[in-house]
């Protein structure tokens, strides 16, 4: 079957695409998971600088899923061009770079510096990091913000440019509205649920900070209807991002409008998940006697 | 590192039922003493990710685990049947570096776990095994230990067995040239304060992945004279004494 698809510029030769975070720089899951066999891989967030993210602990398990507060420790961009790139560049696959920024003006710095490299494929602004501007607070929680540094990073790349939005926003329309009259050419979502867990005995936060992100298949039905508003509403291509742990997964999102799926979370628990999610979509599509995955992206018929 | 589906095909529950002891068999590949798996407790997404055990021994095609129950996962792990299926990927993490000549393992509770396996590697080692009571002590299961080391020192907070106190209370006092700690945080801390020369410590922390992905494991260590937040997983279990920094978070 032709498994490929396009999405935000890109041609993919599938649907799956390593969901940023979860996969580490991609040479990690080498071992286990045929990197050749994956539309794309997000690399973990990158700033122009090294981080060393929050103190211990960092997680914690929930239902179905788990609380995350890991705050984008990474190597930095220099560093993950001279050290990971080379290695992760050798994999038949499009490498797709997650950028972060504590100022706005990071994110240009980031896009500015990978754009020249020809290994990379495109960009997946990352909205849904803590800035400094608004106290901590994430640019993709309002519209303006959101189009201001697609706009400034739209200057300064031509390759494919992704909005990575999070869900914990009333504007979530507005925001993938905004990412897409300045030029992006996808939006991504969802990045993780601001939730918490508390532990009665000590009466403090499991985690090391007050909150911490929500993701696996406990939040895919909340992802699902996120994917859906945004591709219904917004002309813009939709990445489709949460809980998602099977080729059935995958389909459902793809029936709402998605153009392509990140896998996150499980790649935790089972590093090669993303080729037995790809397997399984096929051979569901096969069933029901489609030839590709384009017969379906879209096509949910309501209630 | 690679996945493999084993088949449980000996389990011993312990009196109290909070400790089995695990013989799996598959087509797993050779590990190292410190090295751990991670063991996914349930084929169902609730618990949701693996857990960490380190392993006890590795022989032929069988790998020997040691698990406490401490909560749902390790319940459910308790509950495993000889013929049921389990997932593990292995090896993970660094494991310990070997040293020449008289060295000293030192394991509380089911920090005994890497020591079994990197004594079954050593020629000339003292053993120094502390647990909460006599029936959390699980020599009995390793004949061979006794006989091939050097001496045994058990000790138990309640004085069931062997000496009586907490096991940094009994450090021999000899020249080693290496200890290998593994254990609880606070008796890790409390060895480390006491103990003058060369050592290496297995740390527990919380895991998501094992294999480097997800950056849940962090702990903060002392390298080249700067702090670094560094993953467990990849770069542990195993740190060496004069980079662990004890008071985390
Ligand atoms: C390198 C390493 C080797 C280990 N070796 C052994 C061993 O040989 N035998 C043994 O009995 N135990 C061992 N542990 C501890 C074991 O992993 C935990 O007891 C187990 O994960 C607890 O799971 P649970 O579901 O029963 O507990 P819960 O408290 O229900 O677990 C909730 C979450 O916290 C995590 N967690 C809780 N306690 C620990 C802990 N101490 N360390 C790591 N994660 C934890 C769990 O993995 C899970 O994600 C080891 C841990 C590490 C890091
Ligand atoms: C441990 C962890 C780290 C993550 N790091 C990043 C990151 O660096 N950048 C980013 O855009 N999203 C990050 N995410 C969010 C995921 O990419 C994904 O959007 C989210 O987890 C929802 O998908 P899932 O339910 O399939 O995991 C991270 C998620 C987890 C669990
Ligand atoms: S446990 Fe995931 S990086 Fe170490």
């Amino acid at each position: 079957m032709d498994t490929r698809i396009k999405a935000g510029g890109l041609v993919l030769k599938n649907p799956v695409i390593l969901a940023s975070g979860t996969a580490g720089y991609g040479i990690e899951l080498a071992p286990i998971l045929d990197l050749n066999r994956v539309g794309a891989i997000v690399v973990k967030g990158l700033y122009p600088y090294e981080r060393q993210g929050n103190p211990p602990p960092r997680l914690w398990e929930t239902p179905c899923g788990l609380l995350n507060s890991i705050g984008l420790q990474g190597v930095g961009m220099r560093r993950f061009a001279e050290e990971y790139l080379p290695h992760l560049s050798q994999y038949d696959t499009h490498i797709i770079i997650n950028a972060c920024g504590e100022e706005d003006e990071e994110y240009v710095q980031v896009v500015k510096y990978f754009s020249k490299l020809p290994s990379v494929s495109g960009f997946e602004l990352n909205l849904s990091c803590p800035n400094v501007r608004e106290g901590g607070k994430c640019p993709a929680m309002w519209p303006r913000w959101s189009y201001e540094i697609v706009k400034a990073t739209r200057e300064v790349t031509e390759k494919p440019l992704w909005a990575k939005l999070t869900p914990n926003t009333s504007s979530l329309v507005e925001v993938a509205s905004a990412c897409q009259e300045a030029g992006a050419d996808a939006v991504s979502l969802v990045n993780t649920y601001l939730a918490m867990a508390v532990d009665f005995r000590t009466r403090k936060s499991r985690l090391s900070t007050l909150f911490g992100g929500l993701s696996g298949p406990a939040i895919k039905p909340l992802a699902l209807r996120a994917v859906y508003l945004v591709a219904s509403s917004v002309d813009v291509d939709v990445v489709g991002i949460g809980g998602i742990s099977s080729g059935e997964d995958l389909l459902e999102f793809l029936l709402v409008g998605a153009k392509a799926v990140q896998i996150g979370s499980i790649t935790l628990r089972e590093p090669a998940a993303a080729e037995r999610i790809l397997k399984e979509a096929v051979s569901l599509l096969e069933e029901e006697g489609y030839n590709n995955f384009n017969e379906i992206i879209g096509r949910f018929q309501g209630v | 590192m690679k996945q493999v589906e084993g088949e449980v095909k000996e389990k011993k529950s312990f009196p109290g039922g909070n400790f089995v002891l695990l013989r799996i068999e598959g087509d797993f590949p050779p590990s190292e003493p410190g090295q751990f798996a991670m063991i996914s407790p349930s084929p169902s997404f609730d618990p949701f990710l693996r857990r960490p055990f380190g392993i006890l021994h590795q022989e032929g095609n069988s790998l020997f685990f040691l698990i406490k129950v401490v909560g749902r996962g390790t319940r459910l792990l308790s509950e495993k049947k000889p013929g049921d299926k389990l997932s593990l990927i292995i090896p993970l993490g660094n494991g310990f570096t070997l040293k020449e000549g008289k060295v000293l393992l030192a394991g509380g509770g089911t920090g005994i776990v890497p020591l079994v396996y990197l004594a079954s590697r050593l020629e000339d080692f003292t053993l120094l095994y502390g647990a909460k009571t006599r029936d959390e002590i699980f020599l009995n299961e390793f004949p061979w230990l006794r006989k091939r080391a050097r001496e045994v020192i058990i000790t138990t907070e309640d004085g069931s067995a062997g000496r009586k106190g907490l096991l940094t209370r009994h450090i021999p006092q000899e020249d080693f040239s290496c200890a290998y700690v593994s254990g609880p945080w606070p008796m890790m801390m409390e060895f480390a304060r006491l103990y003058r020369g060369e050592a290496e410590f297995s740390l527990e922390t919380i895991m998501g992945c094992g294999f480097g992905v997800c950056y849940g494991c962090a702990v903060r260590v002392r390298r080249g004279g700067q702090e670094k937040i560094v993953r467990a997983c990849l770069e542990g279990p195993v740190f060496k004494k004069e980079e662990v920094i004890w008071t985390q978070g």
